[in-house]
């Protein structure tokens, strides 16, 4: 099978269950939980500036891996995190506006490299589901969001431990909703967010 | 490969410069109440209305509150219609005679409502001493029940501006608090007013819980 077709394989696998016996073999799932900080959403200045946060939010994934030509495997990741989003004036005060979960899906290359360290990169959709339409998702949350990521895992050298991971993950997008540009926002936000987790390889090889 | 995915990664990264400045919030008219500032402050969020139980009070304050929540950004104002006036932050009833529950005419407005918000101060005059009271009034007139409606949509929307902490808008700027009010929902005169407000250190505070 060809690279191209072995990722189209991934992605039908993870479509339709069961899998196939000779690609279900080669199929590793996993999953992470850990927590994501998340850069400032919006930066404003009425009277005096203040920014509007999502709180610190514990950050879900699930991933899928086929293996491609050693050392490279490929990957579709699921990623969701949920949280409180408010507005933090510099005096202290928070006002809560909504609360807010992200949903990514992404595609992933991932590359073993020694002494237990992966390295992943890739590229996805992101989006935001408020709880309500509600400050700046008044008017809704918008489109879905493109955007890139990289991380870095480690295994640590212990056999009880080698279905485990520590994880780093960064990606970056691009943030302007509906009631943003109607308020007089012109450009979107770039958007950081940082996450910590543990990754368990639940099957397939670790 | 890694060429290709490095290049994705990329492509979505690359146009990520941050040059998002904030907006003009200049506001669109004076919004004092003869030079002291009053807004519901965010510990006393959401603010508890109870509305008259007769005809369609409720449903209309239920509407002018949603309408003004929509203008602010950022958690500055939230609202709840409350069962019990004992726990309510504001109390809206009607004055005398109920008005029947039909849909508003949209026609050309005709003033056939009257509507007052009063705010009671206590002894030192820096708070309020009791819950902010709105009241609407049928006047005579021989308007339609259709019209009646939508006066008293509109004036819901007014007077639920003043317990906001709006004063009255001059009558060279259109807006929702005209003294005599004309529009059906807030405009960006209110908006920018009404948002500005509720970023300006009150000296009012609000009644005791
Ligand atoms: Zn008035």
């Amino acid at each position: 099978m060809t690279q191209r077709g072995r990722l189209l394989a991934l992605a039908l696998a993870l479509a339709t269950a069961p899998l196939p016996g000779p690609l279900a073999a080669q199929v590793t799932l996993s999953a992470s939980l850990g927590a994501r900080y998340t850069s400032p959403l919006a930066r404003d200045s009425i009277v005096t500036a203040f920014d509007v946060r999502a709180a610190l939010a514990p950050a879900v994934t699930a991933a899928a891996g086929l293996p491609l030509r050693a050392p490279w495997t490929a990957e579709l990741t699921l990623d969701i995190s949920s949280s409180g989003v408010a507005r933090h004036e510099r005096d202290g005060t928070v006002a809560p506006i909504t609360h807010l979960t992200t949903l990514a899906l992404g595609v992933v290359l991932a590359r073993t490299m020694p002494r237990g360290f992966t390295v992943r990169a890739g590229v996805g959709g992101l989006k935001y589901l408020p709880s309500e339409r509600s400050g700046i998702f008044r008017d809704g949350a918008g489109a879905v969001i493109p955007f890139g990521q990289v991380a870095v895992a480690w295994t640590p050298p212990v056999p009880l431990a080698r279905r485990l991971a520590v994880e780093a993950r960064y990606d970056l997008h691009r943030f302007l909703t509906p009631a943003l540009r109607n308020e007089g926002f012109t450009n979107s936000r770039a958007i950081h967010r940082i996450a910590v987790d543990v990754r368990y390889t639940l099957s397939g090889a670790p | 490969m890694r060429r290709v995915a490095l290049a994705a990664a990329l492509a979505v990264t690359a146009a990520c410069s941050d040059v998002s400045a904030p907006p003009n919030h200049t506001p669109a008219y004076a919004y004092d109440l003869s030079g002291e500032i009053f807004h519901w402050p965010v510990g006393r969020l959401p603010v508890r209305y109870f509305a008259d139980t007769r005809g369609p009070m409720r449903a209309y304050v239920q509407r002018a509150l949603g309408l003004w929540e929509h203008q602010f950004l950022y958690g500055e104002f939230r609202a709840t219609l409350v069962p019990d006036s004992a726990q309510a932050d504001v109390i809206v009833t009607w004055t005398d005679s109920v008005p029947p529950d039909v849909p508003p005419d949209n026609g050309p407005p005709v003033q056939t409502c009257g509507g007052a918000t009063l705010l009671t101060f206590d002894g030192s005059g820096t708070a309020l001493a009791t819950p902010i009271h709105t009241s609407l009034s049928v006047l005579a007139s021989s308007a339609t029940p259709g019209q009646l409606a939508a006066c008293m949509q509109r004036t819901v929307v007014h007077e639920i501006g003043h317990t906001l902490g709006l004063p009255h808008s001059p009558d060279s700027i259109v807006a929702i608090m005209n003294a005599t009010p004309l529009l059906v929902t807030p405009n960006d005169n209110d908006r920018r007013t009404v948002e500005y407000l509720y970023h300006v250190t009150p000296t009012i505070a609000p009644p005791p819980r």
